[in-house]
């Protein structure tokens, strides 16, 4: 078990290190998604789409040593999920941007 | 055991990769999207025994790609298991509603999902049986020796819209007691179900359980519902504890849908179900006993209301000469 334990250790390190350097793409994903919600364009798309890419983070960053960084990612999809059917989409936006910000601040902060 | 597991983000495909691999698991493939694994199953000479599949993904999310398998003959039945982030019941009742066996939950844990994939063996272990059992009747239906238990909670395979019993019971199982103040179970007895086991032939006998099936379905269609046979001519159905059940309106819509079966099973000189639909059963706010005594309760109610009173004693299969 102890060997199993420490390949897999190895394992996570290695794509640890690639997810690191994968936040880069990912924050550039994001920008680009609030250049639309800034001009007015798809905004309900943009927020799907921002709950998309939090989502993935979720998913992953806890067990790449950012617990916090995942929980923030859940903590934004699910405001965006739990009102994106029954909130005005500029409600939803104004809620959602400033603690958008602050997680990408944090997401630069680990590069 | 060979696995398909799908999900969007790369990252977690390799994750994934290497601990499955760890565990053992090594005949694993892999798609970015539901249009992928789509191509990949229906291209793949060797059916999948396993999938694994992500719920929100883009544009076919998890849930629409296991109804999608599940249309397929071949995986009516293989066990899907949702690797997902999104624990909130909504989207598990929707997963275990489009076919789903059971969930495991993101960040993956190896304990867990070695768990799981246990279950999934389980389950595979079981089909196989019920499934040989199925083929042997099949094939030595016009000869003596097959048998088969009456209480065998059998694969029913041309019945749509049917979960396994062991997927309903996992359901349940994995829901939790504050989850399942929200569910109900109401259980439908094939009344003469025995009389019918001892006289007619094993296929007959699973052909009647599925348009007891489809008439059952048919009735609980204003219910988010998940139904499963049972054994023992019992089928149960999982409901929204929410909804209010009509016992009287499901017990006329049966007997409505059963009306238009009787022709058929009177060309065949066989006798046509008698379907009694039991009251709705929930688990008490304070009980911490096991989930699945909800399913077992609602049993015994629609066997309660069914002229025959208490269950006859079981049998056995004759296969005919």
């Amino acid at each position: 078990m102890n060997n199993i334990d420490d390949k897999l250790a190895s394992t996570i390190a290695l794509l640890r290190l690639k997810f690191i350097d994968g936040l880069d793409d990912r924050i550039l994903q994001f920008e680009a998604i609030l250049a639309d919600l800034r001009k007015g364009c798809n905004q309900r798309e943009a927020l799907c789409d921002i709950s998309a890419l939090t989502h993935k983070i979720s998913g992953i960053a806890a067990t790449f040593g950012f617990p916090e960084m995942g929980a923030q990612a859940r903590h934004l999809e699910e405001m965006i999920d739990n009102q994106i059917d029954t909130v005005p989409i500029q409600q939803i936006i104004h809620r959602v941007s400033p603690v958008l910000q602050a997680f990408l601040d944090d997401l630069e902060s680990q590069i | 055991m060979k696995i398909l597991a799908v999900d969007d983000e790369p990252l977690f495909l390799e994750l994934l990769a290497h601990t499955l691999s760890q565990l053992d698991f090594r005949d694993v493939h892999f798609a970015t999207s539901g249009q992928d694994a789509l191509g990949l199953i229906t291209h793949d000479a060797r059916s999948f025994d396993c999938f694994l599949l992500d719920i929100k993904m883009d544009p076919m999310n998890g849930i629409d790609l296991c109804r999608q398998i599940r249309i397929l003959p071949e995986h009516r039945h293989t066990p899907v298991v949702m690797v997902t982030a999104m624990s909130e019941k909504r989207y598990v009742d929707n997963a275990f509603m489009a076919g789903a066996d059971d969930y495991v939950t993101k960040p993956i844990d190896r304990i867990e999902i070695k768990a799981r994939l246990s279950m999934v063996q389980t389950i595979l272990n079981e089909r196989i049986h019920t499934g040989l059992l199925a083929r042997q009747i099949a094939m030595v239906e016009r000869t003596m020796g097959a048998k088969c238990q009456f209480s065998e909670p059998i694969v029913l395979n041309d019945a749509r819209d049917l979960v396994p019993y062991a997927s309903l019971e996992n359901y349940l199982l994995r829901l939790g007691n504050m989850r399942l103040l929200s569910s109900a179970a109401v259980a439908f007895h094939v009344e003469n179900g025995t009389d019918i086991f001892e006289r007619a032939s094993g296929l007959e006998f699973a052909d009647m359980l599925t348009d007891a099936a489809a008439v059952v379905g048919d009735a609980l269609k204003s219910y988010n519902h998940m139904l499963a046979y049972a054994g023992s001519g019992d089928f149960v159905a999982v409901i929204a504890r929410a909804a209010s059940f009509d016992q009287a309106q499901v017990q006329l819509g049966i007997q409505e849908g059963l009306a238009a079966f009787s022709g058929i099973y009177l060309e065949e000189g066989i006798a046509a179900p008698i379907i009694r639909v039991g009251a709705a059963k929930t688990n008490g706010l304070l009980s911490f006993g096991n989930p699945t005594r909800m399913l077992s309760g609602a049993i015994m109610s629609a066997r309660a209301g069914t002229q025959a009173g208490a269950p006859r004693a079981r049998g056995h299969i004759r296969v005919m000469a």
